[in-house]
């Protein structure tokens, strides 16, 4: 078990390193950008148009996962709205697959004498 | 060493709870100062923490066999028993110490509400409820503290009743936990007409061919295989309902947001290891010896294992895709759970048995601990900035600085990133997955959504450090110190508990597994009592 921590803490040195060599990257490209940018280089344009900062970033929603959420669009729609339906009677419905499930296994693995 | 309490200690703490918590309402008519009760509960919950310390330490340093409580004087299989081993008295501990944190955590998070005297009151229920559940011996009694816990709870996530999200929650958490403590009561019924006792160690030892005196009959032989699985059936369902495992698991996003944050941490972070453990105690401990009985318990270790791939997935791929920090964070116990059911389903091979119940504990222990920390920061959050809302929550994390890197440590955690806690024991179980052979695919299932539940805890961590703040942050200020400190010691809990895993493993979670397997022990341990009723006492 000593061996295994002395792998994992090794492993855990190497992810903290490469992230802080990302740190490190992300620090000199920001020690490179304008110290004190003023005016137009403040704003965001969409098209030409001036365009309201906090909209300009992705929403939560979408950070991520937006390719994912698109991806898997059926998936989603059958857990949340056909699986996930948090009615009772649906709920119902599971039970009774996992007791026919569960004797359904008995029968195969042994069978009631 | 003389032991002049014992084994009085072991029945304390689910009675004093009850007991302390039925006399709040009574001194909050005396005395009509809140501070009076907030001091009275953490009080209280410290008490217990003690008793539950000292419970532990008696089982894992002074003795080498559980301990046994008669009511009454009455021995089992007559009367009502606690019995206390390595497995329980570990999870009391654990039980104790995230309530206590919790409830000091509360004294200033429910600062602006009315009636704590009654928040104060349910949470102390709740803990005796929990407590009750461990320690008990007895199949009905845990009906009975299932019920205590149950109750309390539907309460505390219906306490800010002027919600109508909080309504609806505890209604549907009430109606389901219901139906679930329901078929526990069929159960119930199942098994005391199959083999004529309430008496865990009792049941145990008829499933091994042995008999205690003065105990009931058991039924004809296919009767008793009938009712034999029928019982294990609706028991586990049950306690699946309440453990939220996938398909049962659609309260629980409703039900745990909807609370106050503290009291989202202790459903999250215990409630539902009380009912896996429950189900722990009834596959690994008292069926164990049951060779006539081997094909059920492999019916159901396979059912265990699909219903925790499911959820595992279910809940992976739902909190990627949340909104509301709390119910992000509700997901993420959908997934762990998912990991301990896997777990307990290992019990299907005997290579991976052991492993995979090391691997179950030590779960529910980094599990609770980091999940209980989740919880208390995005509390915090929600206390400075009043939202929940990722986008409502954008540059928090500046103006709380503390409480963002907690969350980012609890996050980083519960994703499974080395050499943190829940690493770890997602370690043991992938360990436990490869010695089981066949099923070493579902490292796939592991490894895919803790790499989910990464990119989801990232939002988070993204949207309080990195985005430009979405409201005026300048009045918020950091968690006053009594909420920083249960933040802070359940983060170096996540820390050391993965550091000292070789240690924690060897010297604490195995003797509890090994424990939990020693069908033998905890049959013995009782019918020394029960010999009592042969006249020899």
């Amino acid at each position: 078990m000593s061996e295994l921590l002395i792998e994992v803490l090794k492993a855990a040195s190497s992810m903290f390193l490469s992230a802080l060599v990302i740190l490190g990257l992300y620090l000199y490209a920001r020690s490179k950008a304008p110290k004190n940018p003023a005016g137009e280089k403040l704003k965001v344009y969409a098209c030409g148009e001036s365009y309201p900062l906090q909209k300009a970033s992705i929403a939560d929603a979408n950070l991520f996962v937006a390719i994912w959420k698109d991806v898997f669009k059926p998936y989603y729609r059958r857990i949340r709205e056909k699986g996930h339906t948090g009615v009772l009677s649906d709920w119902l419905m599971w039970m009774i697959l996992f007791l026919t499930m569960f004797f359904v296994l008995l029968l195969l693995m042994g069978g009631i004498p | 060493m003389s032991m002049p309490l014992w084994p009085h200690t072991v029945a304390l703490p689910p009675l004093l709870g009850v007991a302390l918590a039925f006399a709040l309402p009574l001194i909050s008519l005396a005395i009509k100062d809140r501070r009076v009760w907030e001091g009275y509960a953490v009080a209280s919950t410290a008490l217990l923490f003690a008793i539950c310390s000292y419970v532990a330490y008696a089982q894992y340093v002074l003795l080498d066999r559980p301990t046994i409580y008669t009511f009454g004087g009455w021995p089992p299989p007559v009367g009502i028993v606690y019995e206390v081993d390595k497995l329980n008295a570990l999870l009391g501990v654990l039980v104790s110490g995230v309530v206590l944190l919790a409830t000091l955590y509360s004294v200033r998070y429910m600062e602006r509400e009315d009636g704590v005297e009654w928040y104060y009151t349910l949470l102390l229920g709740f803990e005796a409820g929990m407590l009750g559940c461990l320690y008990t011996g007895d199949f009905f009694n845990l009906f009975v503290m299932l019920e205590v816990m149950s109750v309390s709870a539907y309460g505390l996530v219906a306490f800010r009743r002027d919600t109508h999200e909080a309504i609806e929650a505890a209604v549907k958490y009430a109606i389901v936990g219901s139906l679930a403590t329901t078929l526990y009561f069929i159960a119930i019924a199942f098994g005391y007409g199959s083999f004529g006792t309430l008496n865990m160690a009792d049941l145990a030892a008829k499933v091994s061919g042995l008999t205690f005196p003065v105990t009931g009959f058991v039924y004809s032989p296919r009767g008793w295989m009938l009712g034999a699985g029928a019982f294990l059936a609706f028991m586990f369902w049950a306690f699946a309902v309440k453990a939220a495992i996938a398909p049962n698991h659609f309260w629980l996003p409703d039900a745990h947001p909807a609370a106050p944050s503290p009291i989202s941490a202790l459903l999250s972070g215990l409630m539902v290891k009380v009912s896996i453990y429950v189900i722990l105690r009834f596959l690994f401990t008292l069926f164990r010896g049951a060779v006539d009985l081997a094909f059920i318990l492999n019916a159901l270790y396979l059912v265990a294992i699909a219903m925790g791939v499911l959820s595992a997935l279910i809940g992976a791929f739902l909190l990627i895709v949340q909104s509301d920090i709390k119910r992000l964070v509700a997901y993420g116990t959908v997934l762990n759970i998912g990991y301990i059911t896997m777990a307990i389903g290992l019990g299907i091979s005997p290579s991976s048995m052991q492993s995979g119940l090391t691997a179950a504990i030590y779960h529910i222990i980094n599990h609770g601990v980091a999940k209980a920390l989740l919880f208390l920061c995005a509390g915090s959050f929600i206390h400075a900035v009043g939202a929940r809302q990722l986008d409502e929550l954008a540059g928090v994390g500046r103006r709380m600085p503390w409480t963002a890197a907690f969350f980012t440590i609890g996050a980083l955690a519960l994703s499974g990133v080395p050499p943190l806690n829940c690493f770890m024991s997602k370690l043991i179980l992938m360990q436990a997955l490869l010695e089981a052979g066949w099923l070493a695919p579902l490292i796939v299932v592991v490894i895919l959504t803790s790499a989910l539940s990464l990119i989801g805890y990232l939002k988070v961590v993204y949207n309080v450090y990195m985005r430009p703040p979405a409201a005026e942050l300048s009045k918020v200020n950091e968690a006053p110190l009594s909420m920083l400190v249960p933040m802070f010691i359940l983060t170096v809990a996540c820390i050391v508990l993965g550091l000292s895993a070789p240690i924690f493993v060897d010297y604490v979670v195995k003797p509890a597994v090994l424990s939990a397997l020693d069908s033998k022990g905890y049959v013995q341990a009782a019918f020394e009592y029960a010999s009592l009723l042969y006249g020899g006492g």
